[in-house]
């Protein structure tokens, strides 16, 4: 697969990936044992989601919280600022 | 895996990878003074806008790390240059060199800038003399200190190279080797991970408690750490949140238990994993504070291809992105987009991360050494 890899997901508790490359909306990507359908372009860098994440849900990176959603975030759509708030007064606590 | 390599053993029993001649100005007055005999000589300089007119923490600051500078194990000769009216005591800098082969100066002693160069030069000959074939030893990895850093960040840092370091980190640890994670503002948001992770409690509040007074100290001036953070180029390129960032940029320091946590500039003092307060320094002023512990190498992530160097260890310049190792032939060291490809393990990326920091320990030149690119700079605030 050199060079192939076309998204990153750091961690296995994780419900993000980081894509290495531009993917399109409408694209199927798979990942482990199902396939996600992109509901939206996902910018390099960018996230998508690999679950459905609950309004108030944590997105997880690196299998730890990295912000909560804002709104219901469905399997492959972009997840970002439009839909995920801060949580560092939260994470900065012992 | 190598698991020694050859270099030099010093009087106070640590050991160095360079045996460096340091050019030390004692005030800002001196530093034009101490580069001109520096570059004449091609031997290293350390400029800083301290050394007078400083008090309290900024004062000891500077010193601890000028200390640092003399008595670091990569540097075997040292001149001082000062100018005669200043706070700083050179005598009591060059105790810190020990035994090392020393010489000052100081510009009203010699008569003005030009004669003090030319003496000055005349004595750096003598030092490049009397450490010329020093003697190398066998020394395994686990005296390696290896300080971490991360500049010019990209996508790839987060998810990449810094797990990549951190793997080296772990490594290195396990073979009894210590590792330092800095960059207060970086960590910000992590705190609360990181002092979960510290060996006990007293060290996890000390973790909090040195990031809340950088948000207390930008508080003062009416501002937020968090303003603007992330930036909005982190965000164009992908980053959702502060904690995203700072989790991305602690993965440097690996997985270990956290051991301890050092003042800016404060020397080392024990094996495994360890935090420095860099305080409000960024840059080249964390890298010399975390390097004036004792750290022998500093191992630098970037994603767009940052090219500071230091006068004080070789940086061995990391990144993820294959662009930058194809564009930047003279600023890149060490290639770590075979993880982001996939066709290496972060694991595997590690190993083999160590085993090229072994080689440079040995004597293996990286990029900013042969470019002679070094950066050198002393924080003034010091929290």
């Amino acid at each position: 697969m050199a060079g192939k890899r076309r998204y990153v997901v750091v961690d296995d508790r994780d419900n993000v990936a980081t894509v290495v490359e531009m993917l399109k909306e409408g694209e199927v990507i798979e990942a482990g044992m199902k396939n996600i359908k992109l509901l939206r372009d996902i910018p390099e860098g960018h996230k998508f989601a690999l679950s459905r994440i609950p309004k108030g849900g944590y997105i997880i990176k690196f299998g730890e919280w990295i912000g909560r959603a804002t709104a219901e975030i469905p399997v492959g759509d972009h997840v970002h600022i439009h839909n995920v708030e801060d949580i560092v007064d939260e994470v900065r606590k012992l | 895996m190598k698991t020694t390599f050859m270099g030099y053993r010093r009087h106070d029993g640590r050991s160095g990878v360079r045996n460096y001649v340091a050019v030390v100005p004692t005030v800002l007055c001196s530093v034009s003074v101490a580069r001109s005999i520096a570059e004449a000589m091609r031997v290293n300089v350390f400029p800083h806008e301290g050394g007078c007119g400083q008090v309290g923490s900024e004062k000891e600051h500077t010193l601890r790390v000028l200390e640092g500078v003399v008595s670091h194990p990569n540097v075997g000769a040292v001149l001082t240059v000062g100018l005669s009216c200043e706070q700083i005591d050179a005598t009591r800098l060059l105790k810190a060199a020990g035994d090392k082969p020393t010489r000052h100066i100081r510009i009203h002693d010699e008569g003005g800038n030009a004669k003090a160069v030319k003496r000055g030069v005349e004595m750096v000959g003598e030092l490049k003399k009397e450490i010329k074939g020093a003697d190398k030893t066998n020394i395994s990895v686990d005296e390696l200190t290896i300080a971490t850093q991360c500049g010019s960040s990209d996508t790839g840092s987060g998810i990449a190279s810094n797990p990549a370091v951190g793997a080296m980190a772990d490594k290195l640890i396990e073979l009894g080797g210590a590792v330092i994670i800095g960059e207060t503002g970086g960590l910000y948001g992590a705190a609360g991970l990181m002092a979960r992770r510290a060996a006990t409690k007293e060290i996890g509040d000390k973790i909090i408690a040195m990031t809340d007074r950088l948000e207390e100290y930008y508080k003062r001036m009416g501002h937020s750490l968090r303003e603007g953070n992330p930036t909005p180029g982190n965000i164009a390129g992908g980053l959702t949140t502060l904690v995203e960032k700072s989790l991305g940029g602690v993965r440097k320091g690996g997985t270990t238990t956290i051991r301890g946590v050092l003042s800016p500039g404060e020397r080392i003092s024990g094996k495994g994993l360890w935090v420095m307060n860099t305080s409000h320094g960024i840059g080249s002023c964390a890298a010399a504070d975390m390097l004036a512990s004792g750290a022998q190498i500093l191992a630098y992530t970037t994603g767009g291809g940052n090219p500071t160097g230091s006068p004080l260890a070789p940086v061995v310049k990391i990144t993820a992105t294959k662009k930058t190792v194809e564009r930047l032939e003279d600023i890149i060291d060490f290639d770590a987009s075979p993880v982001l490809l996939g066709d290496e393990t972060v694991k595997e990326c590690g190993n083999r991360m160590l085993e090229e920091m072994v080689e440079v320990a040995g004597g293996k030149i990286v990029q900013a050494e042969k470019t002679r690119h070094t950066v050198f700079a002393i924080g003034k605030v010091a929290l």
